[in-house]
C-alpha cells in the first residue's frame, strides 16, 4: 500500500485518511470513485487503484559439530546460511489522480528483484579446566561472514490498460512503440564481509573472584588499508562478597562487579573507501521524459574511515535478602562513543554530497540502572511477584566543533524544513524547532526570539525508562501485568504539522477538532515550531494475561491450560498524536532521526485466546 | 569412528563444498561500480561519459528552488507570498525576499553543493585516462567548469577547488574572487580554440552543449560585471574600466557573427520551434517547474500557486510591448486558457469559462498587489514564458541579452547614442516605443523587461547598485548580501573557507 515515511504535499494513504474531507462522497451516483484533484486523492482510490506487493521466500539454516580432542578440549565448528528473495510489484493505475507528476493519465509500474544471501562460518576451541581451586575457561576462534545483496528493478509507464493485474503480468501493456523508451533500469550486487578472530580467558579463584578478558580482532571490507581491522578489548571483574564470612547472614546474594569494554561498529553502505563511478538510475516522469541514467561518482577517496568504537565502564552491585525474596541489582555506566559513522556535507568541490566520516567527537551517554524482585506473598496457594526496573539516561555529544542537521519535516508547505541537529553539549538528536508565542490579531504564529530555529532543551531520548511486573499465582489460576513507560523527552507530531492547522481546514481538509477555535488564521504559514512539539512520557499497559489451569483425568491428556492474553491495552498519555511510542524514520542526507511522528501505522491492539492440551 | 567424528568429517566436507574462503584479506570485490582511485597511472575515469554527464547535471537549473531561487526570489522581480500551508517551508522563500537569509539556508546550501561538485566532474573530466577526452571535450569540459565556476564566483566570491586525486582528507584550496576571475577567464580562452562553432538552431541537442558563441557569451558576462568581481568592496564603488566594455562589445560582435539574430515574436523564444535566439540551454529534462510554480491549482495545468510579481515590476511594462503578454484565446484546445507573459486579471479556463477558486470559491482574479506572508489564493500577477502547450527547454543563453550587454558597455563607456540605437532596435522588434534617452537606470529596466524570470536580475541589480535597496516586502538592507553567506556546513568541512564579510 502507497506508505511513506516522508510524503509531501500530495500525501500518501495513511494522511489522506487524516485529512480527507469526510463531506465528500467517497463515490458519486454512478459509483465511480470521487476524486477531487491531485493534491487531494481519495484514500479509498488509493486503495484500488494501486497495487503494491511483495513477496518473499527466505531459507536459513545452520549445522554445527563438536569434536572433544582432549579432556576439556573441543573444538567447534558452525556453518551457516541465510538466503532470502523477495519481488516487489507496485502497480498504480492511470485512473489514480494523486500527485502531481502522478501516475495520472499514464500508469505506473515498479517491479523489483531483491536477493540477499548471507554465510556464516565460525569454528571455536574451548578448553576447560579445574586445578585445586582455580578454574579455568579458554575460547580461541575464528569466525568469517558474507552479506551478498544484489537486485534489479524496472519502472514502466505509459500503460493501455487500467488492470493492476494485467500492467503487473503482461508487461507489454506499457506501450513501448513511441519511441521513448518508457522502461527505466538499474540494478546492483555487493558483497561485504567480515573476518573476526577472538579470545576469551575465565579465570575462578575459590568461586570468589571471577575474571573475564576478552580480545576481538574484527575485520571489515568496508574499510580500506589498515583500518580494515578494529581491535575490541573487555575486561570483567566479579568478586562475590557472599562467600566472604565478614558479610551478614541477612544477604542472601552480594556481589561487586566492574567491567570495562570495547565494542565496534561497521554498519555503513558498502563501500564508501573507495571512489567508484557507476551509472545511475533512469526516471520517467508524467511526461514520460526520462532524465538520469548519466555516469557519475558514488562514494569518495575516503582512506581514513575506520570502525566506530564505544568504551563502556561498569560498576554494578547485585543483592538479595532474607533468601532472595528481595534482590535485584544496581548498575552505574559510563558509555563514550568516539568516531561514530556518520554521513556529513562533504567539503565542497566532491565526488559526491554526502561522506561518510567517524565523527569527531565524543557521544556520551552515562546512567544508572536498577533492577529489584520481590517475593510479596509466597503462601502455596497464593503468590505474588513484583518485579521491577528503572534506568536513569543522560545523553550528551561532546567536543564537536561542527552540526549537523537531520529529522526532515515533510508535508505541505514545509520543503526542505528540519527540525533537529546534532551540535556540541547537546543530546544526540535534540530538538532544534522555533519557539512558538501564540498567535497575533491576524491569526499569524508569533515566536518568541523571531523566526528562527533554535535549541528549546527537548530532547528525544527518555531520561527515564521504567518497567514493572506483577505475577500472582492463585490455586490453578495465573495472572502476569507488565506496565511499561517512558519519561523525560519530547516527540514531534509532524502529522499535526502537515495536516492540523487552520489552513489545512481552510483548504477543506480533515483536522483534529482543537484546531477550530485555536486562533490561527487560515493564510498562518504553520513553520517547525515548539507547536508541534510534545512531551512523550507515557505508561502503558503492555501485557495482561490471565490463565487456568484444568486438572483432567482424560486419559493421555495430562492437562489443559486455557489463557486470555492482552497486549497494549492502554496508554497513560498526554502525547496528542496516535502513540507515544513512536520513530518514524525521518533521516535527512543520511543522517537518522529520533522521535518523530509521521504516517506512523498506529500500533495494534491484540487479544489473543488460548487453550493449551498437554498430552 | 563414533558419530561426533563422523558429523565432524561431514562437516568438513561441506564446508569444503561451499568454497568457504578460509581467511580472506578482506579486498572489496567490485560488481556493480568501477574503482576509478589514483593508482598512479591517472585518473581511471571516462572522459566523454562523464563529459555527458555534466551536460546533463545543468538539469539543475530546472528546478525552481535552489540555484533558481537565489537568482530571483532575492530580486524587485519575483516575490514568494506564503499562502496558508502553502510555501511557508520552513521560512526558506520569504528569507531570500527579506535578505534575511542566513548561513544555514537549505537552497544556498543545496547550490553550493550542487555547483561545486558539477565543476568539481570537470576537474575529472580533464584527468580522464579510460578514455582521456578528445581535444573537442577537453575545450567543453573547460567551458562548463568556466559556467559552474563562475555561478558559484558570483554567489558567493569564492570558489574551492579540489584535484581528482584528493580525497577526503584534504581540505579543498580556495580562490578569492579576483583569482576565480581569472581561472575562468583562463579556461574560456583555452576552450575557445576547439570549441565548435555553432550558430543558432532548434535542436536542444546541439545548443544544449558548449559552442564558440556560448563561450563567447560567458566571457562577456564576465567582462561586463569585472567591475563588480575584482573589487576591493563587493558591496559598491565599481570602476567599469573602458578595456573591459571594449572586451565586452567584442564578445558579443563575436556572437552575432555566429548568425544568432531576434526571434519575431518573443514568446516563441520558449517553445520548441525557437530558432534565432538560443546560445545555450539545459539539454535534458523539462521546463514544466517553471509554470508549475506560479500558476494557480485551477488552471489547467494545475499548478503550486506559488511566485509572483511585484506590481511595481508589473508597471515597468507599457502597452503593446510583446513581452507584457498576452492574453489567451481559449479554444478548448488542452492549456489554450493560459496566457503568456503576465497573467492579470480573471483567469479562464481552457474552454473559456471563467475559473473559479475551489479553496475560496471566488472568481480567480489575479491582483498586482501580494503580500509576502499570509498571501489569499489569487494574490499577485503570474508569469508564463515557458508555456506548458509548446515549452522548450530552459534557456542559459539567449541572442538578445547580449544585445542589451553591449549596449550596456557602449552605456558605460560614455556611448550613450551607439547604446540607445541597439536598445531600440531590440525594443522595435519588442513592440515598444522607442525610447529618446537611455541612461543606467533605463537600461536597468529593459534588462528587466527583456529577461524577466530567466535568472539574471540578481546580477544585474547588484551591478547597477540598486540590490540593497527597498521594494515591496523588502525594507533596505545591509550592502553585504550582495554575497551570500558560506553554508555553516561547508565551513565546517573546510577550514580553508572563510565566511563573508557581514554574516
Amino acid at each position: 500500500m502507497p506508505i511513506s515515511e516522508n510524503v509531501g504535499f500530495e500525501g500518501d494513504l495513511w494522511s489522506n485518511a487524516l485529512k480527507a474531507n469526510p463531506t465528500l462522497p467517497v463515490r458519486d451516483a454512478d459509483g465511480n470513485l470521487n476524486q477531487p484533484g491531485a493534491t487531494e486523492p481519495n484514500p479509498v482510490a488509493l486503495l484500488e487503484y494501486v497495487k503494491d506487493f511483495t513477496n518473499t521466500i527466505r531459507a536459513l539454516g545452520n549445522v554445527n559439530a563438536e569434536l572433544q580432542i582432549a579432556d576439556g578440549l573441543t573444538f567447534k565448528t558452525v556453518l551457516g546460511a541465510d538466503n532470502s528473495s523477495s519481488t516487489r510489484n507496485s502497480a498504480w493505475s492511470r485512473d489514480l489522480i494523486a500527485g502531481t507528476g502522478g501516475p495520472s493519465g499514464v500508469g505506473f509500474l515498479y517491479i523489483g528483484d531483491l536477493t540477499t544471501y548471507n554465510k556464516l562460518w565460525e569454528n571455536y576451541f574451548t578448553y576447560n579446566k579445574k586445578f585445586g581451586n582455580t578454574s579455568f575457561n579458554g575460547t580461541l576462534g575464528y569466525s568469517y561472514q558474507q552479506f551478498n545483496r544484489s537486485g534489479k528493478f524496472n519502472k514502466l509507464t505509459n500503460f493501455r490498460t487500467s488492470n493492476l493485474d494485467q500492467m503487473i503480468n503482461n508487461l507489454a501493456s506499457s506501450d513501448q512503440a513511441n519511441g521513448k523508451g518508457v522502461v527505466a533500469p538499474n540494478s546492483f550486487a555487493t558483497t561485504d564481509e567480515l573476518q573476526s578472530f577472538f579470545g576469551r580467558v575465565n579465570f575462578g579463584f575459590f568461586d570468589k573472584y571471577l575474571f573475564t578478558a576478552t580480545l576481538r580482532a574484527d575485520g571489515s571490507t568496508k574499510f580500506g588499508g589498515d583500518n580494515k581491522y578494529g581491535y575490541f578489548p573487555a575486561f570483567a571483574f566479579k568478586w562475590r562478597l557472599i562467600e566472604e564470612d565478614f558479610i551478614p547472614d541477612a544477604f542472601s546474594d552480594l556481589g561487586v562487579r566492574l567491567g570495562y569494554g570495547v565494542t565496534g561498529n561497521q554498519e555503513i553502505p558498502h563501500n564508501v573507501y573507495q571512489e567508484r563511478q557507476r551509472y545511475g538510475d533512469w526516471d520517467i516522469n508524467n511526461g514520460l521524459n526520462m532524465s538520469g541514467g548519466g555516469i557519475s561518482s558514488v562514494a569518495f577517496a575516503n582512506p581514513g574511515l575506520k570502525w566506530e568504537t564505544s568504551a563502556q565502564t561498569n560498576l554494578g552491585i547485585d543483592f538479595g535478602f532474607a533468601n532472595n525474596k528481595v534482590s535485584g541489582s544496581l548498575d552505574f555506566y559510563n558509555k563514550n562513543t568516539n568516531d561514530l559513522l556518520i554521513q556529513v556535507t562533504s567539503a565542497q568541490p566532491a565526488v559526491t554530497p554526502f561522506v561518510w566520516r567517524n565523527l569527531d567527537a565524543d557521544v556520551i551517554n552515562q546512567g544508572v540502572e536498577l533492577m529489584l524482585n520481590i517475593v510479596a506473598v509466597d503462601k502455596g496457594n497464593f503468590d505474588w511477584n513484583i518485579s521491577g526496573n528503572v534506568a536513569l539516561n543522560k545523553n550528551e555529544v561532546k567536543n564537536f566543533s561542527g552540526l549537523i542537521n537531520t529529522g526532515e519535516i515533510n508535508g505541505q508547505g514545509l520543503t526542505g524544513a528540519f527540525a533537529q541537529r546534532i551540535a556540541e553539549g547537546q543530546p544526540l538528536f535534540a530538538f532544534f524547532v522555533r519557539e512558538f508565542d501564540g498567535f497575533d490579531e491576524n491569526g499569524i504564529t508569533q515566536y518568541k526570539g523571531g523566526d528562527v530555529q533554535k535549541f528549546v532543551g527537548a530532547s528525544p531520548i527518555p531520561k527515564v525508562t521504567a518497567g514493572l511486573t506483577n505475577n500472582f499465582k492463585f490455586g490453578d489460576f495465573d495472572a502476569s501485568i507488565f506496565f511499561n513507560g517512558a519519561f523525560g523527552h519530547y516527540i514531534y507530531d509532524n502529522n499535526e504539522n502537515a495536516l492540523f492547522t487552520a489552513g489545512s481546514l481552510a483548504n477543506g481538509r480533515n483536522v483534529r477538532s482543537d484546531v477550530f477555535g485555536n486562533g490561527e488564521g487560515n493564510l498562518n504559514a504553520p513553520d517547525v515550531s515548539t507547536r508541534f512539539l510534545h512531551k512523550g512520557n507515557f505508561i502503558r499497559l503492555q501485557n495482561l494475561s490471565l490463565g487456568y489451569n484444568i486438572k483432567t483425568n482424560i486419559k493421555n491428556i495430562s492437562g489443559i491450560r486455557l489463557s486470555v492474553t492482552g497486549q497494549n491495552l492502554f496508554v497513560i498519555t498526554k502525547y496528542p498524536g496516535q502513540d507515544p511510542e513512536v520513530n518514524t524514520n525521518k533521516a535527512l542526507n543520511g543522517v537518522p532521526s529520533l522521535g518523530i511522528d509521521y504516517s506512523a501505522f498506529p500500533r495494534a491492539r491484540t487479544i489473543m485466546f488460548g487453550a493449551n492440551i498437554l498430552f | 569412528m563414533n558419530r561426533n567424528k563422523f558429523l565432524f568429517f561431514l562437516l568438513a566436507g561441506l564446508t569444503g563444498l561451499f568454497s568457504f574462503p578460509a581467511c580472506t584479506n578482506l579486498e572489496v570485490d567490485e560488481k556493480d561500480s568501477v574503482i576509478v582511485e589514483n593508482d598512479g597511472a591517472g585518473f581511471k575515469g571516462n572522459g566523454p561519459e562523464l563529459l555527458a554527464s555534466a551536460y546533463n547535471d545543468l538539469g539543475a537549473f530546472n528546478d525552481q528552488a535552489n540555484i533558481y531561487s537565489l537568482f530571483e526570489h532575492v530580486t524587485d522581480e519575483m516575490i514568494p507570498p506564503t499562502r496558508g500551508v502553502d510555501w511557508g517551508d520552513n521560512g526558506v522563500w520569504r528569507t531570500l525576499h527579506q535578505h534575511t537569509w542566513d548561513a544555514t539556508h537549505a537552497w544556498i546550501l543545496n547550490s553550493w553543493n550542487q555547483l561545486n561538485s558539477f565543476a568539481f566532474k570537470c576537474n575529472q573530466i580533464l584527468a580522464s585516462t579510460d578514455p582521456a577526452p578528445s581535444a573537442q571535450e577537453v575545450a567543453e569540459a573547460k567551458f562548463m567548469r568556466a559556467f559552474y565556476r563562475w555561478h558559484v564566483m558570483d554567489l558567493w566570491g569564492q570558489v574551492p577547488d579540489r584535484g581528482v586525486d584528493e580525497g577526503v582528507e584534504v581540505n579543498p584550496r580556495v580562490y578569492n574572487r579576483a583569482e576565480a576571475f581569472d581561472l575562468i577567464v583562463n579556461d574560456l580562452n583555452e576552450a575557445l580554440p576547439d570549441l565548435p562553432v555553432q550558430g543558432p538552431s532548434g535542436d536542444p541537442a546541439l545548443t544544449g552543449k558548449a559552442s564558440r558563441a556560448a563561450a563567447n557569451a560567458l566571457l562577456a558576462r564576465l567582462y561586463l560585471n569585472k567591475a563588480v568581481y575584482t573589487n576591493d568592496d563587493p558591496t559598491g564603488n565599481y570602476k567599469f574600466e573602458n578595456a573591459d566594455m571594449d572586451k565586452v562589445i567584442e564578445y558579443c560582435d563575436a556572437i552575432l557573427a555566429d548568425g544568432f539574430s531576434l526571434e519575431d515574436d518573443y514568446f516563441d523564444n520558449f517553445r520548441t520551434t525557437a530558432t534565432k535566439e538560443i546560445i545555450f540551454q539545459v539539454p535534458v529534462g523539462a521546463s514544466q517547474n517553471r509554470w508549475m510554480m506560479t500558476l494557480h491549482y485551477n488552471q489547467n495545468p494545475s499548478g503550486w500557486n506559488g511566485f509572483t510579481t511585484l506590481a511595481d515590476f508589473y508597471n515597468k511594462f507599457e502597452d503593446g510591448d510583446q513581452r507584457k503578454g498576452n492574453y489567451p484565446t481559449p479554444d478548448g484546445s488542452e492549456f489554450s486558457g493560459i496566457g503568456r507573459g503576465f497573467l492579470v486579471g480573471q483567469q479562464y479556463a481552457d474552454d473559456a469559462t471563467p475559473i473559479t477558486d475551489s479553496r475560496s470559491s471566488k472568481p480567480l482574479v489575479f491582483s498586482p498587489d501580494v503580500p509576502l506572508a499570509g498571501a489569499a489564493t489569487e494574490k499577485g500577477i503570474r508569469a508564463i514564458k515557458y508555456h506548458p502547450a509548446d515549452a522548450g527547454k530552459i534557456i542559459l543563453m539567449r541572442w538578445a541579452e547580449f544585445m542589451l550587454t553591449k549596449a550596456e558597455a557602449l552605456l558605460r563607456k560614455g556611448d550613450s547614442a551607439g547604446a540607445l540605437e541597439i536598445v531600440n532596435q531590440l525594443r522595435a522588434k519588442r513592440g515598444a516605443a522607442a525610447l529618446g534617452s537611455l541612461d543606467l537606470n533605463t537600461m536597468l529596466d529593459e534588462r528587466g523587461r527583456e529577461l524577466y524570470w530567466e535568472g539574471f536580475r540578481r546580477i544585474d541589480q547588484v551591478r547597477f547598485g540598486t540590490f540593497a535597496n527597498t521594494w515591496s516586502e523588502k525594507d533596505v538592507t545591509d550592502p553585504k548580501r550582495v554575497l551570500y553567506p558560506i553554508p555553516q556546513q561547508a565551513l565546517d568541512s573546510n577550514p580553508n573557507l572563510q565566511q563573508n564579510d557581514g554574516y
